[in-house]
């Protein structure tokens, strides 16, 4: 369970993904190591999300090989992979606006006590757990874990659906395009939670269009082109013009 | 928007705390509620005999009917999904049970049994139907309404089966009545589903995944909810329910009627929604079910007492609606605007 047993939890090596005649991706190397974030830039259709989802385990690879922390792995279905500690937070989230805040929280994992058929949900602990949780992540505003989510602004919505995959002991936490339609004061917060979950242990793939953002918290960016990786970089080796200039196309670096 | 984002910051400032009249307004069932007390009072004003005990019996009685089947299908759109069959099953069920028992002599506890089990396979037809062939329920349910009505009406040939004797089981189903009140022991049904229904929807996890169905889907998917299971389940509970209401309502009258309760479909959805469900799923009150099919049951004694003939009911129950959504609505407004949380 320690860090220390692998230093890598994720490694792909030579990893090809057809659909049919098209290359999505082709021949990639990537690898997270816990605590890293990882930020995944690259012009649409570079692959970015292809290669997410073969982590998460929505793809299956044509080729190639996949290990998850030291160990070889091939996921057969998303649930698979969540259920071995890949949290995925999608773009929409996941979250039901109806639903209160902690209810969002447990959903499908929801505590329980007594024994059946007096098998009643453990209120009290998962208000507390959540309140914790979303307060660890710097949701201090929030007064009740009984608010229905569609009170919550993006950035918060983010930052819960984060707390979440954090407190479900996920080790490898992957984003897509987290703070796309966010304020800037908003992806702040998603950024400090992503940093949050990082220092607990996790290893986090962000996919993002702002390379500012993402110069700004990832230890270590990878620039995919045309579905390969075209580069990686450790973020204090360049600045955030040297990578918008690689997206862009020209290499000169 | 609900709260105060635009102006304090996403994670600005403490809003302020609500008082405790404020808290009125957290209350979900407030539509029901404001129009239950409006109507009590004015019926009663129009009637003296509105506050008796034989007019409680007969409120009573209308409540179960309205109730029982009404609960059924609040579940059902909390799930997100509706049950247009309801109507038919009311009618079909009893008229199983009173052919099977009174015209071919089985036994009247298998004859129950086989009844409610036709309507569990009539709601599993409508769920897997439903989520299967990703047909809207409202279609399929329409269907299977008109189909098991023409059964139905074809069994005895638009007859009723009538009952004649003294039978234990009819008087557990409906024909005791409490004392010597006007009662009928029906009602203990009605507060047994109710208090079952709502324990499990608030506090189980059957029930937090119902509520997650409704609300999305494809979301409640993603976080491992098995949606189509809770989805089919909810179905057979509106179509089992359903039988039930039929089966105290030949326990109560003695007789099963073919043609009977066919606007009892749009009644139940009438409970659901000014009980404070809502039509995109996600959103409903037990309670506030169990209230409204009482405001039905006084509406509908309150016309006959005070001599209007019930013919005009159903305009009453059009009236009912609009008035308890716009209070539901409204309320839900202005307690978001005063900052107070419902417990969930």
């Amino acid at each position: 369970m320690t860090a220390a047993e692998f230093d890598r939890i994720f490694s792909l090596r030579g990893v090809t993904m057809n659909f049919g005649n098209v290359v999505a991706i082709q021949d990639v190397v990537f690898e997270v190591a816990p605590g890293e974030i990882v930020g995944l830039v690259g012009d649409n259709g570079a692959g970015k999300s292809t290669l997410v989802k073969i982590m998460n385990g929505f793809y299956s690879p044509s080729r190639g090989k996949m290990e998850f922390r030291g160990e070889p792995v091939a996921f057969a279905s998303p649930r698979a992979a969540r259920n071995a500690g890949i949290e995925t937070v999608y773009q929409d989230l996941a979250l039901i606006p109806a639903l209160s805040i902690w209810r969002n929280f447990f959903l499908g994992r929801e505590l329980k006590v007594g024994g059946w058929p007096l098998r009643f949900l453990d209120k009290k602990r998962m208000r507390r757990v959540t309140m914790e949780n979303l307060r660890e992540m710097g949701l201090t505003r929030l007064r009740s874990p009984d608010e229905p989510v569609d009170i919550l602004s993006g950035g918060e919505r983010q930052a819960l659906a984060i707390a979440r995959a954090r407190y479900f002991g996920g080790t490898l936490l992957l984003l897509d395009e987290p703070t796309s339609a966010l304020s800037v004061k908003e992806t702040e917060k998603v950024s400090e939670a992503v940093q949050i979950a990082r220092n607990s242990g996790l290893g986090v793939v962000i996919i993002d269009h702002n390379i500012a953002h993402v110069h700004r918290i990832c230890d270590r960016i990878v620039i995919m082109e045309s579905g390969r990786i075209l580069k990686s970089v450790r973020r204090e080796d360049v600045t955030a013009e040297h990578v918008a200039d690689l997206v862009a196309g020209r290499h000169a670096l | 928007m609900l709260s105060g984002h635009e102006n304090g910051g996403p994670f600005g400032a403490e809003p302020a705390r609500s008082s405790p009249f404020a808290k009125v307004f957290a209350i979900q069932e407030l539509g029901v509620l404001v129009a239950g007390l409006i109507i009590a009072a004015a019926f009663a004003y129009q009637s003296p005999q509105f506050f008796t005990a034989g007019s409680a019996g007969s409120i009573l009685a209308s409540a179960v009917q309205f109730g029982v089947v009404g609960l059924g299908v609040t579940v059902l759109m909390i799930a997100g999904e509706f049950d247009i069959s309801v109507a038919s099953v009311y009618s079909l069920c009893p008229m199983i049970m009173a052919s099977l028992w009174v015209t071919h002599g089985l036994n009247v506890f298998v004859a129950l049994a086989l009844s409610l089990l036709l309507a569990i396979a009539i709601g599993l037809i409508n769920g897997l139907a439903t989520l299967l062939l990703n047909i809207p329920s409202f279609i399929v349910t329409l269907a299977t309404a008109l189909f098991w009505a023409g059964v139905s009406l074809n069994l005895t040939g638009g007859y009723p089966i009538s009952f004649f004797g003294k039978s234990a089981v009819m008087q557990w189903l409906g024909a005791a009545e409490f004392g010597k009140s006007h009662i009928s022991v029906s009602v203990l049904w009605l507060l047994a589903i109710a208090i079952v229904l709502s324990v499990v929807l608030r506090m189980t996890t059957t029930g937090n995944w119902i509520f997650a169905s409704g609300g999305d889907g494809r979301a409640a998917r993603a976080m491992g909810v098995p949606v189509g299971r809770v989805k089919v389940a909810c179905f057979v509970l509106s179509s089992l329910l359903a039988a039930v209401t039929g089966i105290i309502q030949f326990g109560s009258f003695g007789s099963a009627t073919p043609t009977q309760g066919s606007d009892l479909a749009l009644t139940a959805i009438v409970v659901a929604v000014v009980g404070g469900a809502s039509l995109l799923g996600g959103r409903g009150s037990i309670i506030g079910a169990l209230l409204a099919a009482i405001v039905l049951g006084m509406s509908y004694t309150g016309l006959v007492l005070s001599g209007v003939s019930t013919t005009w009911f159903q305009s009453f129950v059009g009236f009912l609606l609009l008035f308890a959504v716009i209070v539901n609505l409204r309320t839900a407004g202005i307690g978001a605007r005063l900052g107070v949380i419902r417990k969930s």
